[in-house]
Formats: C-alpha cells, structure tokens, sequence
C-alpha cells in the first residue's frame, strides 16, 4: 500500500500503522481523509501530535504517550470503537534512541492489540532520518505512504502470551531487531515467536539474539513453526550449548 | 628412502599414500592398522563404502576398528577438518588416533578437486598442534595424470610407502599454489551491494536461484550463505562488494569480491567454541553450500565463490575430473 488515502478504507480494528509522510500538505489532507472516513465508520477518533510540520514539541515523550494511553482507555470505557492518529513528530523526539523509539512504538502497539483500536503513527520525512523510519517500521503491522521505506523484518504481537516474526533478519536489520526482541521481553519474558513467515536468521542476527536473551535476566524465546534454515542454522550455531534460553522448534 | 617414522609419538603426521588397484590398498592400509595397533593407538578409517566393506572383511569383527562414513561431509570439502575434530574428538583423550582418511576424487569437477586438494593442505595447519594423531590418505592413482597425484603428494608432508611412513619428495609447507579462478562461461548477472542494499542482493539470489531451478529450501540456504558473505564485505572489506550470479551446466555459482583480505586460512573451516559468541559467518557459508572458494590477497582484494548443486549430489560441471 503506497497511498494513505486508499489506506483508512482498509483500516481495521488492532492494526498498527506506520504512515511516512512527505510533506504539511500530504499530512494535512490524509489526516482529513482520516475524520472522515472514521466518522462514516462510527468510531471516534483521537489525535494526538500536531501537523508534521518539521516542529517538534518540547513535552517529554513518555508523558504524551501516558496521555494517549489515558484517552484511549477512557473512550473505550463509554463503549466507543476507538482510532488514534498519533504524530510521531510530537510525540516522540528525533534524539531518542533507537530503542526508547521502538519501546515508545511498542507501547502504542499495546493499544491497538488489547483493545482492538486501530493506531496510525505519522512520521515526518522531513523530520526523521530515513534509517530511523526504516527500523520503526518493523514493530509496525503495515506501512503505508509514498513509496514508504520498511524494515526487512517485523515483529508484532500475535497474541497475549505470543508475538510473529517475519521477513529475514540479516546485519542490516540488528539495532532494530535487538531493540525489538528487548521490547517483546519485556512485555512477555517467556515469548513465544511465530516463525512460519520468517525466511532467516542470519549469523549476526543469532548472535543479536542470543546476547539480548542472556541480558533479560529470566526471558526466554521460543521460536515456532520455523522454516528448515531457520532450524538448521540454529542447530550449526550450536548456540544451544551457549546457555541461551532459546528453543527453536519447526 | 629415509627410515621410518614412528606414528606414535605426539604431533600430527600425515601422509599421503598413493595406491593402485584394490589389492594393493588393502595391503597398504592393513599394514597401517596393524602397525597403529601395535602402538596401541586407536584406528578410525573414512572410507566410501566399498572400500570399509573390503577392509572390514579383510580385518575381522575384532579388529577394533572404527569406521566412519564419509557422507557426513556431503560435497563440501570445507567440512573436511571439523567432521576428523568430531571424529578424533573423543578418542584422542584416551591415546594416539591412527585415521586414515579417503576422499572421493573420481567424478569431482576441477574447483571441487582443487577445493579437496587445498583441504589436505590445510589439515596440515588445523592439527599443527595434535597431542598424537597420524592421518594417512589413501588416493588411488589407477588411471590418474601423474601431475595430478604429484598435487596431491605436495599436501602431505610424509608418504606411506606400504609397509612405513617416510618423508614426502614433494610436500610444499610455506604457501599453497592456488589455481586462478576461471571467468564464468555464461553471462553473469551482476550488482554491487552495502549495507543499505544487502536486502536487495538477497531478493536478487534468491529469486534467479529459484528461476535457475533450485528448490525453495535450498534457494533459502544459497541466499543465507550469499548473505553472510555479503556482510564481511560490509564490516571488514571496505563496505561494499560486487555479487556476480551464474549458472554453469548442474551447479549455480555466486561470486562475492570486495576490498578485503582474509588472513587466517581456516576461518570458517572449524567448528566454533562453545565460549565463543561471534565468527559464525563464513561456518555456516561452508555448511550450507556444496564448493566454496576463497581467494585473498592484500592488494587484490577478496574472492569468494559459492556453489550449489542444483541435483545435490551432482557436482558436475561438465569437465569431470578424474586425478
């Protein structure tokens, strides 16, 4: 999906939304677009952020996101189907790292998982550099934009007590994928992955894995349903013997 | 001839033992096992399997011999030195190991038969440091180009001559003579990869592999390997790096070059430590392809070649060679 404005029609409940915009303008006519096409839907939407304008609001992040959380949770209470559009631009700062933005996105997810409430987080193109927007993506269910940049790998809740990993996950991809596994974690330190859309895992991203296992204190993974590279590599890692708390199971 | 070397005392020996015709290797290595018994080391004999049934048959059930299939290497002749670790691994606690080790060389095409070569070299290096191993190679010379044994002998420091192990005439211990690497005969398809764009080579392996008719399991592995490869480029070879793609008759090749150069011999060619977290890279490249060829030189740069059958099993590449 390349166009934010065909994108709202098949916006569904729990989906979790990464719209890279490309201008004021581009922002100012989806966001439009996106009032009324909830409206039509009956559901209410929240927004949270202004227009990305290159701006950037001085109020720290984790208060912002404690706001959206506040919000949505009080509108789900009076019975209300729920949208958020949060402009990342605001509610997040450029300086973050890496990891506070995934777990900053991770939280959002929590939102759209648990309640069934459909999250769309804006980002500036010409705010956020475009590695940045790239990693983000992968704890995001779907990208949409022109010509929208995206991890080559995804990590996503699946359930409560699971999450799925797809696409491969190679050198590129390892400050996001490692800052990703942390987030999933932290939220379920027994996690299970659901592997069947994963082609592989390379030697670095293993590696990646294993280190971020090892300093979660008490997390474990279980990869499911992995495909036969993912499985033999697994075993020629011989990580297994390392003291990793990782089963890999096809 | 020089007398006769003990095979008994701490260190590695190996020695190449040129054989023509059943008769004689059965006398040859039975000699051997004997001899290695009397020591009181222990015996384990990789063999194809014929030549284990004749063996076996010649030395009876209470020989106390162990003998090993060499499918465990599958095609690679990569996995020449960690499958002897595992296979010495527990017996070399408890005295000398005596192995005698017989590639398969009829059949091969000339990359894997220099592949194989330059692996008996390597063994050279990887066991440098043994408590007490002797490896004797039988290679059958029936029908082969005398240049082609003579290469072979250059990897082995010793000779068995039948009946005792003496010094080799030939043996070259500093450096080994690789072949050039011949261009591809078919047009290859071509691009340049870092580290924003190693997703795209990827998709691009993965795709001509599978349209070259490799299954989608293997496509997976072949790009996998292509990957790891890659991605040295990126960290220790300037970078960047060129991926060339093509078919030659059974078996598809990709061709890795970048600035880099490899200076340890055996990467990716041992087993890693359990205590050892990196270095995984180019031990799974070996595992998971049938040929890999690695050129390097500082000013030149580094050249690596991948190789995947399309049959497994089937290496040719329309020249067999049969030294």
């Amino acid at each position: 999906m390349t166009n934010a404005t065909d994108s709202w029609s098949q916006l569904g409940p729990g989906e979790h939304v990464c719209w890279q915009v490309s201008s004021p303008q581009e922002y100012a006519q989806g966001r439009r677009e996106l009032i009324a096409h909830t409206a039509r839907s009956g559901a209410r939407l929240l927004i949270f952020g202004g227009p990305a304008d290159g701006g950037s609001s001085g109020r720290p992040p984790e208060i912002l996101s404690h706001a959206v959380r506040r919000e949505v949770h009080e509108a789900r209470r009076s019975g209300q189907r729920v949208r958020v559009l949060a402009g990342m631009d605001h509610l997040a700062h450029t300086r973050q790292s890496l990891d506070e933005l995934i777990t900053h996105e991770m939280d959002l997810g929590e939102l759209a998982t648990h309640g069934g409430t459909s999250v769309v987080c804006a980002y500036s193109r010409l705010l956020w550099s475009p590695g940045v927007i790239q990693d983000v993506t992968a704890v995001h269910s779907r990208v949409v934009g022109l010509r929208p940049r995206a991890a080559v790998f995804r990590l996503t809740r699946a359930d409560a007590e699971s999450w799925k990993l797809e696409g491969s996950v190679g050198l590129e991809s390892l400050r996001a994928f490692s800052a990703a596994v942390r987030g999933a974690l932290a939220r379920t330190p027994r996690a299970r992955l659901h592997c069947g859309r994963l082609d592989l895992i390379d030697a670095s991203a293993w590696r990646a894995l294993v280190e971020t296992v090892m300093q979660s204190r008490g997390g474990s993974l279980v990869l499911e349903e992995a495909n036969e590279t993912v499985c033999a590599t697994w075993r020629m890692s011989g990580y297994a013997a390392y003291g990793a708390a990782i089963e890999v199971r096809g | 001839m020089s007398a006769q070397l003990d095979v008994a005392v701490p260190g590695f020996l190996h020695m190449v033992y040129p054989y023509a015709g059943e008769q004689q290797y059965l006398s040859g290595t039975v000699a051997y096992i004997e001899h290695a018994r009397a020591t009181g080391g222990n015996v384990i004999v990789a063999a194809p399997p014929e030549r284990r049934e004749a063996l076996g048959a010649q030395l009876g059930a209470e020989a106390g011999v162990t003998f090993v299939d060499t499918d465990a290497l599958g095609r690679n002749p990569g996995r020449l030195i960690p499958v002897w670790q595992d296979w010495i691994g527990h017996l070399a606690r408890t005295g000398a190991v005596h192995g005698i080790n017989e590639s398969v060389f009829s059949g091969r095409s000339p990359a894997h038969y220099g592949e194989l070569r330059y692996q008996e070299w390597l063994l050279n290096l990887a066991f440098a440091q043994a408590p007490a191993l002797a490896l004797m190679c039988p290679v059958d010379t029936a029908g082969q180009e005398e240049a082609g044994v003579k290469a072979l002998t250059r990897c082995h420091p010793l000779l068995w001559n039948g009946t005792a192990c003496v010094p080799g005439s030939w043996y070259g211990e500093d450096v080994y003579d690789f072949e050039p690497l011949p261009e591809p005969e078919q047009p290859a398809e071509q691009m340049s990869y870092d580290l924003g764009s190693l997703h795209e080579a990827r998709e691009k392996t993965l795709g001509w592999a599978m349209y070259n008719g490799l299954p989608p399991a293997r496509a997976r592995e072949f790009t996998l390997a292509m990957s790891e490869v890659a991605s040295n480029s990126v960290l220790h070879g300037g970078g960047r790096g060129t991926l060339r793609l093509w078919r030659q008759v059974s078996t598809l090749v990709c061709e890795m070059t970048d600035a880099g150069v490899i200076t340890d011999p055996m990467v990716g060619r041992t087993r890693p430590r359990e205590d050892q977290l990196g270095g995984r890279g180019l031990w799974f490249v070996n595992q998971l392809c049938d040929l890999v060829q690695i050129r390097s030189a500082p000013g030149q740069g580094t050249r690596i070649r991948l190789w995947m059958d399309l049959i497994p099993g089937d290496a040719s590449d329309g020249t067999a060679h049969d030294a």
